[in-house]
């Protein structure tokens, strides 16, 4: 299935501003609304480091720049500057250096940079060929480990005609990265000062997430070392001495995925994160904080009992104690665990989001936050207590009238409980509103009390907009998210339409007047709810699918077909089963709008088209809108501009009348 | 379904040529070989101008540029050089000028261009935004009609960002093309000394084929003006006066199609072609030549009892005859029909060769195009029932191979159905079992035929007896043939491609042990419905095919088709399961299978391929999957043509050959 809530920003802002002259959220704005992220705080704990976005509206695309934030929040510096974009801020330990990521002045992809602390510009510090994903510095400050994907074309210019693609493995498809081919992802060490380049690891596998132990000699990371790793999910947590020609140690042997490996602060344990199944590819699946040796004896799950997902663990420097995030109906808060008595508590929870956690042997902790009415900010964790560090967005939030968000509870047909967020122009409904149910993603993600930027918009366009936890989400437990396995479509829908049910009972949702959308699971389930029931007047239907058979290998899900739905020359009925918006077209009433990015290989545009089609030939109205150049996420500014402006008139166009 | 043999070059030239360095054709050679195309007689029946392409490697790709050709075959003249192609010549009609398109000097795509006969190089006439798609004179000499599809954009300098691409046609994809908006094709005049251009046709519809009446006061043209044309293929004929204002005179009521109007030399007949179905869309079917008065009255077949495909039409210059080609079981032959006697008598029909082009040149003699098994597409005359070749660009890269032996052969397939076949052999003589690949054409309503065969030449050199068979569904054999399959793909031309390969291993050509399969196109789908119904194939290519036919409803080009033929799928579920069964049962499927693509081809789209690959993956059968960046339904790029030659070389002796890696001792 597919994947990926589309969240195009995040944070918290603390919505004290004056009413005046702000005008109702419209999809242009979402060209002011920066984004920030990847917080990295300083040794001696002062300062924060992290990126933030902006969009260039004359490029039509956003880019990165680094800034520091004091910790007292006194002081706040933007770093890099200029059309190239600087990502990824990492300090040296020894604090001399912040180190970014950028493609300046490199012929081949991004290299890493140093600024001096004590003055001056960035200077390029490697010339890699390759595609460097990942790097992270020896706590002696003298080295870094990085992951590296082979280079295009063995590293040699591009020929003037592309060479054939040659396609001979079993998962040949990947969004954004395209056909799949040989190039594997290594580690690689390089030496800061005289840029001497080793190769940790080689081979036909890939190589992720390396983490320094404390005294600088061992690396952990993260492989999958199967027979196949094409067809299974079984990553394991490896670790290798830091010089040329070490071999490596397995530490892990569950056959689930193990993933995240972050050492003790004591060097003692290693931390990581594993899955809750141990199948060879199980989409309804959550992860588990746990911990090992550095051998990887004494393995232990932490956070079974929690029954919710749980990640970004974090160590204390006391190295007894883990901060981590918990995801749970349509929250993410902080709790901690002490490794010794494995209690478990709960440290900052509320109607917002927490995505990001850092902190370091200063003691001090970073988190980055939303909430419904602010995209993400970094704030500081003082003692359970949040103190707000930036400030990226109130600029644009102060000339804007936000939409009114709250949670509600429905009950579905089958006496599931159900969780949603319904937005409305206004705190206090007082009529009546056209509704727009827009369905996440995933199916395997919630929708939560953070900014979103689709749903606000909807909203301020004079909209009720709901979201809802549907079963195959996750937050409410494993059996929740696991009970649409095999089912598509089915359990799903009910939970939907027992939403709309009850936001008609409560007066808020015109019965009359409803519409339903969504992108990704959103759009293959909004093609699930309109072959199922014709009460919704207008539907778009975002990357989505409905003849399922049609992506058993034009797809990059390949692996989960086979595990969950069987191969389709011995399954062809249930196949047929979970494909039946398409099989049953002509019981679709409502007009929809489709949409898709013409480079997807999440879900192709096939599956767009096939039911754009359906509908074209019957006479329903239809429209199909077709992204150049775009994966699964729409990523160029003026294309996440054009689909909101497309929802706003297509809905008003069937609902507004 | 989908579609078209992809022949890359095509001439003849006799092999009669010295054995003593040439060596088997290579993938490689493909470079060398130039293609003829588009003659056109001067009025003086002086010279015939051409285009010719050819290979630049540099750039990897066909450059096209013209050529000219005395009738009475002394002298050869190349007109146009350098980067930038020159294509599609006319002379004007008082012979003062050669015209042609070339995007030489323009910003919006191709323009017309003059070259004075006097002398001096070409000069830019026209400077038209939108695509010119043809043009013709007007019999004055003064003025084109021209038809030019709207511009991207309005005309204007395309956006920075591309912008998003809005669809609500029912009609929506095309191969080459790409999705399918409200750009249309439309009839303009030029007036060649004010250059001013005229509109004369708009709207919703596309118009094409424009045709000067003999006095210049009226064009003929064909267009689709029904309330949706993309729901039905009903093109008629229509004409317009040559002048802005003017409303199109509807001549053609017939709801099939009507397309390819010319004039008779006095102006008051059009000959033109009618497709022999009136259903909305129909594969299956063949063009008819139709004649009417001008006025379109009186229109009439000339050729429906014939019972074959007519193509080329052209008038003689008399006006007494009408010449057509005639696509008939593996060839193509010539054949006139007489206005006096209301007969048609033969011109030229070779016992293996093919004709194309022809063009009236005077009394019993006419000009074209002719392909033979042994040469592609060169310049010929036919004079009084005898045949005088004009060109000779073939000859040297030709003097340099040695070519597979080419002949027919017959098979019965296990219902009795008489099959035709053509099979190629490295040698004229076998003396013993080879390694086999029967090489399936695409159409399905196509035929292979006795024409120069760059494939199966290719194959057969690297020592391989390869057959082509012209499967039920093939054209040529009359349209009960052809219609066999309607609605039942996989099933008869599966029984008669096994009944030639039987055939073959009862002669003694086919190793029964190393069997080969493959095609381009419905040649890919046919290579998928086989391999599912008989194992006995030790390797298999399947190009640009498919199998879930479910998956391409919508998202290729022939939805028309298949809403026609097969009923939409959420009423004939059952149908589209049934026609989709190699991936059904792909479990059956036990040759290892190579599988190919263009990546931009939205005529059998790459998900044709993929679904197949991932099938036999999964299963561990032996698959690999080539896909080619950038390209349409047929491969253009000429390193990828070489490159395709190659991996199917590559592929079949792998798992074709005795021991030896390589080709198995030939």
């Amino acid at each position: 299935m597919k994947r990926a809530l589309l969240i195009i920003l995040t944070l918290s802002a603390v919505c004290t501003v004056s009413a005046q002259q702000k005008k109702p959220l419209k999809p242009a704005d979402v060209y002011r609304i920066p984004t920030v992220s990847d917080p990295q705080l300083s040794p001696d704990g002062k300062w924060v480091a992290y990126s933030v976005s902006e969009v260039d509206t004359a490029k039509d695309r956003r880019v990165s720049h680094l800034w520091m934030q004091s910790y007292d929040g006194k002081e706040s510096i933007e770093l890099t500057h200029g059309d190239e974009a600087a990502s990824s801020p990492r300090w040296s330990p020894d604090g001399k250096y912040l180190s970014f990521l950028s493609s300046r002045d490199s012929k081949t992809g991004s290299q890493v940079w140093l600024i001096d602390r004590r003055g001056g510009e960035g200077v390029k510090l490697t010339n890699i060929k390759g595609d460097l994903d990942d790097y992270a510095w020896s706590p002696d400050g003298k080295r870094l480990v990085m992951v590296i994907g082979d280079p295009e074309n063995k590293g040699k210019e591009e020929p003037k005609t592309p060479k054939p693609i040659v396609v001979d493995r079993y998962h040949f498809k990947q969004d954004i990265v395209g056909y799949l081919q040989h190039l594997h992802s290594h580690l690689y060490l390089i030496d800061v000062a005289t840029k001497k380049l080793d190769t940790l690891t080689r081979g036909d596998k890939d190589e992720s997430s390396p983490v320094w132990s404390p005294d600088s000699k061992t690396i952990a990371f993260v492989s999958n070392r199967s027979a196949d790793p094409d067809k299974n999910q079984n990553t394991d947590i490896f670790t290798i001495d830091a010089r040329p020609g070490a071999s490596m140690l397995q530490l892990t042997t569950w056959k689930g995925r193990d993933g995240n490996p972050q050492w003790s602060p004591d060097g003692r344990y290693i931390s990581y994160l594993r899955s809750t199944s141990d199948a060879d590819y199980m989409m309804y699946d959550q992860n588990v904080v746990c911990i090992m040796d550095v051998v990887g004896q004494n393995n232990k799950p932490l956070t079974l009992q929690l029954d919710r997902p749980a990640g970004a663990q974090t160590w204390a420097k006391d190295s007894k104690n883990i901060v981590f995030i918990v995801t749970d109906d349509r929250t993410r808060y902080l709790a901690n665990i002490n490794i010794n008595s494995g209690k478990i508590t709960t440290i900052n929870k509320g109607d917002y989001v927490f995505n990001d956690i850092a902190t370091n042997l200063s003691g001090n902790w970073i988190v980055q936050k939303t909430d419904p009415y602010t995209p993400a900010e970094l704030f500081a964790l003082e003692d359970k207590k949040l103190r707000r560090l930036t400030f990226h967005h109130d600029e644009w939030l102060n000339t804007v009238e936000l939409a009114y968000a709250k949670g509600f509870e429905s009950t579905s047909a089958d006496g599931t409980k159900v969780s949603g967020i319904v937005l409305t122009p206004d705190s206090v409904p007082n009529k009546k509103y056209p509704l727009i149910l827009f369905i996440h993603g995933g199916p395997v993600g919630q929708d939560e009390f953070s900014f979103d930027a689709t749903r606000q918009t909807l909203a301020a366009a004079g909209y009720a907009v709901a979201a809802v936890n549907y079963r195959g989400s996750n937050g409410r437990g494993i059996d929740y998210c696991k009970a649409i396995y095999a089912d598509w479509g089915n359990k799903e829908v009910k939970d939907l339409l027992g939403a709309v049910d009850e936001l008609e009972k409560l007066g808020i949702a015109n019965p009359d007047k409803l519409g339903i959308g969504g992108w990704s699971y959103g759009g293959i389930l909004t093609d699930y709810t309109i072959a199922s029931d014709t009460r919704f007047k207008a539907a778009a239907s975002g990357a989505g699918s409905a003849l399922q058979l049609s992506v058993y290998g034009s797809d990059q899900y390949v692996l989960q077909y086979e595990n969950e739905i069987g191969v389709p020359w011995k399954n062809a009925d249930k196949w047929i089963q979970i494909s039946y918006p398409f099989f049953h077209a002509d019981k679709i009433k409502t007009p929809v709008l489709f949409m898709s990015g013409l480079k997807d290989f999440n879900v192709p545009t096939i599956g767009s088209e096939q039911m754009y089609e359906a509908l074209r030939t019957q006479g329903i109205p239809t429209e199909l809108i077709l992204y150049p150049n775009q994966f699964h996420g729409l990523t160029k500014p003026s294309y996440q501009v054009d689909r909101l402006q497309r929802y706003v008139e297509w809905y008003d166009k069937y609902l507004k009348k | 379904m989908k579609y078209f043999l992809l022949i890359l070059g095509g001439v003849i030239s006799l092999p009669l040529m010295a054995q003593t360095t040439k060596k088997p054709l290579k993938p490689a050679d493909l470079y060398k070989q130039p293609t003829l195309m588009a003659p056109q007689l001067s009025p003086d029946g002086k010279w015939v101008v051409y285009e010719l392409s050819e290979v630049d490697t540099a750039k990897d790709k066909r450059v096209s540029h013209l050529w000219m050709q005395s009738f009475d075959g002394k002298q050869s003249i190349q007109l146009t050089y350098g980067d930038e192609p020159a294509s599609t010549p006319k002379w004007t009609p008082d012979g003062k000028f050669i015209s042609y398109l070339s995007e030489k000097d323009s910003k919006s795509g191709g323009q017309v261009w003059m070259m004075d006969r006097r002398g001096g190089e070409g000069h830019k006439l026209t400077d038209i935004k939108g695509e010119l798609e043809e043009y013709e004179w007007s019999p004055d000499s003064k003025r084109l009609a021209l038809i030019i599809k709207d511009p991207e954009n309005k005309g204007k300098e395309a956006p920075k960002t591309t912008p998003p691409i809005k669809i609500d046609r029912y009609h929506f994809k095309q191969d080459i093309e790409g999705y399918l908006q409200h750009l249309h094709s439309h009839l303009y005049l030029y007036d060649v000394a004010s250059k001013k251009l005229d509109t004369l046709t708009n709207g919703g519809m596309d118009d094409s084929s424009p045709q000067w009446s003999p006095d210049g006061k009226t064009i003929a043209y064909v267009s689709n003006h029904t309330a949706d044309p993309d729901r039905n293929e009903n093109t008629d004929i229509f004409t317009i006066e040559a002048k802005p204002g003017a409303e199109p005179k509807q001549l053609t009521i017939f709801t099939g199609h009507d397309i390819n109007p010319i004039w008779s030399p006095d102006g008051k007949k059009i000959a033109y072609l009618r497709s022999t179905s009136d259903a909305d869309y129909f594969i299956y079917q063949h063009d008819v030549l139709f004649l009417m008065d001008a006025d379109g009255k009186n229109n009439r077949p000339l050729t429906d009892q014939l019972d074959r495909p007519v193509s080329n039409i052209a008038w003689s210059k008399d006006g007494k005859d009408l010449e057509y080609v005639v696509s008939s079981d593996r060839i193509r032959y010539i054949n006139r029909y007489n206005l006096l006697t209301r007969k048609s008598v033969l011109v030229y029909k070779g016992n293996e060769c093919s004709f194309s082009d022809m063009i009236g040149h005077s009394l019993g003699v006419w000009v074209g195009k002719m392909s033979t098994p042994y040469m592609p597409h060169e310049l010929v005359a036919i004079e009084n029932g005898k045949v005088r070749r004009l060109t000779f660009h073939q000859d040297k890269w030709l003097s340099e191979v040695k070519l597979a032996y080419v002949k027919g052969f017959q098979s019965f397939s296990s219902d009795g159905t008489l099959v035709s076949g053509i099979l190629y052999t490295p040698d004229s003589v076998v003396t013993k079992k080879m390694p086999f690949i029967l090489y399936i054409h695409g159409g399905p309503t196509d035929q292979d035929e006795f024409e120069f065969d760059d494939i199966r030449q290719t194959l057969a050199c690297a020592g391989y007896a390869v057959a082509a068979v012209n499967y039920r569904g093939s054209t040529g054999r009359g349209i009960e043939y052809t219609k066999a399959i309607y609605a039942d793909w996989g099933n008869k031309e599966v029984k008669d491609l096994l009944g030639a390969v039987d055939e073959l291993v009862k002669l003694g050509i086919a190793d029964k042990d190393r069997l080969g399969i493959g095609g381009w196109s419905y040649g890919g789908i046919l290579t998928d419905y086989t391999i599912a119904t008989d194992p006995r194939f030790k390797a298999a290519s399947s190009g640009a095919g498919s199998a879930l036919q479910l998956a391409i409803y919508g998202s290729d080009q022939w939805v028309m088709q298949y809403d026609n033929e097969l009923g939409a799928p959420w009423k004939n579920a059952d149908k589209y399961i049934k026609l989709s069964y190699p991936f059904f049962h792909a479990d059956k499927i036990k040759t290892p299978t190579q599988f190919m693509s263009g990546l931009k081809d939205f005529n059998v789209p790459t998900g044709g391929g993929e679904q197949m690959y991932e099938a036999l993956r999964s299963q561990g059968v032996p698959t690999q999957m080539v896909l080619y960046p950038g390209q349409y339904h047929g491969i253009t790029i000429p390193s990828y043509q070489v490159d395709r030659l190659q991996r199917y070389i590559e592929w079949f002796d792998k798992y074709l050959s005795l021991q030896s890696p390589k080709g198995g001792g030939f």
